[in-house]
């Protein structure tokens, strides 16, 4: 029984505008369905962009622990859904359970981890040469990143990225793996679930030779 | 394209990650470490073990200590947890790593064990392909300098420390490596002298924490480290601030220097 992912984008799930899917298969057992997925191509990714730039201010405002608190909520809802996110894993990439159990494992304690560093993203303040001067650095975010990620470590590589990029307050699109595009989805609904605002995270799936063609 | 219009960029890429095992090393503990290393995940972990550069004095030993327990390996369907190794991702994949393997042999490296996919029953059904070991490999070999990405390991004989920090630096790649000996003088130079983003002394290639820099050096990266507070440095820029609360122009040195 095949399940229908769609793109999201700016909090909503959509088709590519083509209409057009693939076929996400378990390479234990080609028989395992795991999903259709859209192929998306430059436009759909124009749009994410688009939705990912438009959420950028308020997200950027928001105060950084706020954000590492959102990014700690994500975390319980992967704790609670650990095992069915490592089944999906294995499913679609193939590794044993132990190792996607560790995979999420790496996802959860790389979100614990941000949600820390949220309130210890320092600058410096050193002196000026100066009287009645003030002088230090305060760090920005930088605004839309966009993520391609590899399939081998299908959840711990996204939130390598994902955890850090947006606890800093930038907002992304994410052009998940071909191969394992369905162990994105929990992740990034475990960012939603936890509270992340529409058009901070977008997930434009498809095959990265498609949706790279916009420059 | 990010270099075009001058955005940041920050690639992982690829590696050929090395263990060095020295005549001193505890020899059971480096075999968990190489088994680990290069099959676990199939052999497909950007960090992977894919070459065991092997002191002369222990290489017969451990190579053949190697292929008794690679071929022993339980290789199936990842939702079984009796399982040790699952397929590789694709058929496109394995049908790679089947090329290097047969690149190996004709380039006269000796084909230990494996070296072909696994058929049969519910094999038929994915992309498995046999643990593989290569003996008598030699640096310039394709596999020993190109990334396989599968259950492939390349066994290269050394006669001393030198040989074999010199061997594991012979790559355009430089992202994992790791070194077993009792001796903590020689572990002392191999962290200082091998070329590698990540250096492990007596534990396998792969298997790095979440809260540390991660990355490569040479042609494994471009510099850039994600993983602990490095990460925060890619995602952020800095910006600096003048506040000035004099109430008058103030210069500061360079504007009021008189040479």
């Amino acid at each position: 029984m095949a399940n229908n992912y769609l793109n999201f984008i700016n909090g909503k799930h959509v088709p590519a505008k083509s209409g057009k899917t693939y076929e996400n298969r378990n390479p234990a057992d080609t028989d395992d369905l795991v999903g259709l997925f859209p192929s998306s191509d430059a436009s759909d990714v124009a749009d994410a962009v688009a939705a990912a730039k438009a959420a950028y201010p308020k997200w950027k405002a928001t105060p950084a622990p706020a954000r590492g608190e959102i990014m700690r909520r994500a975390t319980e809802k992967l704790i609670a859904r650990k095992e069915e996110c490592a089944r999906i894993a294995t499913r679609e990439m193939g590794k044993v359970l132990k190792e996607t159990r560790g995979d999420v494992q790496e996802a959860i304690d790389t979100g614990l981890y941000a949600a820390g560093e949220s309130r210890r993203l320092w600058g410096t303040v050193v002196p000026s040469e100066l009287a009645n001067k003030m002088a230090y650095v305060t760090r920005q975010p930088m605004g839309v990143w966009g993520m391609i990620c590899p399939w081998n470590f299908p959840m711990a590589i996204p939130s390598w990225k994902l955890f850090p990029a947006l606890t800093c307050g930038n907002t992304a699109v994410i052009k998940p793996a071909t191969l394992t595009p369905a162990t994105v989805h929990e992740f990034v609904s475990a960012l939603a679930d936890a509270g992340v605002p529409a058009g901070v995270v977008n997930i434009v799936y498809g095959s990265g030779a498609a949706v790279a063609r916009r420059c | 394209m990010c270099g075009k219009n001058l955005k940041r960029c920050s690639l992982e890429l690829g590696g050929k990650n090395a263990e060095i095992v020295l005549d001193d090393a505890d020899l059971d503990l480096a075999l968990e470490g190489v088994l680990w290393g290069a099959f676990g995940t199939t052999g497909q972990r950007c960090t992977a073990t894919s070459r065991l550069i092997v002191q002369a004095g222990v290489y017969d030993k451990l190579v053949g200590m190697v292929v008794e327990r690679a071929k022993k390996l339980k290789v199936g369907n990842g939702l079984d947890e009796s399982n040790e190794v699952g397929p590789c991702v694709s058929d496109g994949q394995r049908k790679t790593v089947h090329g290097y393997v047969e690149i190996g042999q004709k380039e006269g490296a000796k084909l230990l064990c494996g070296g072909e996919p696994l058929a049969g029953g519910a094999y038929d059904k994915g992309f498995f392909y046999k643990p593989t070991v290569f003996g008598d490999v030699t640096p310039s070999m394709r596999i020993a300098r190109e990334e396989i990405f599968g259950p492939v390991l390349s066994c290269i004989r050394v006669k001393d420390f030198e040989e074999a920090v010199k061997v594991l630096n012979d790559t355009p790649y430089g992202l994992s490596s790791s070194i077993y000996t009792r001796n903590v003088n020689l572990a002392m130079k191999a962290i200082e002298t091998i070329e590698a983003g990540i250096t492990y002394v007596n534990a396998p290639t792969i298997g790095a924490e979440c809260h540390l820099p991660f990355g490569g050096v040479k042609d494994t990266g471009n510099g850039h480290r994600e993983g602990g507070w490095t990460a925060y440095d890619i995602f952020s820029e800095p910006k600096t601030v003048y506040i000035d609360y004099s109430g008058a122009l103030q210069k500061a040195q360079i504007d009021n220097a008189e040479y």
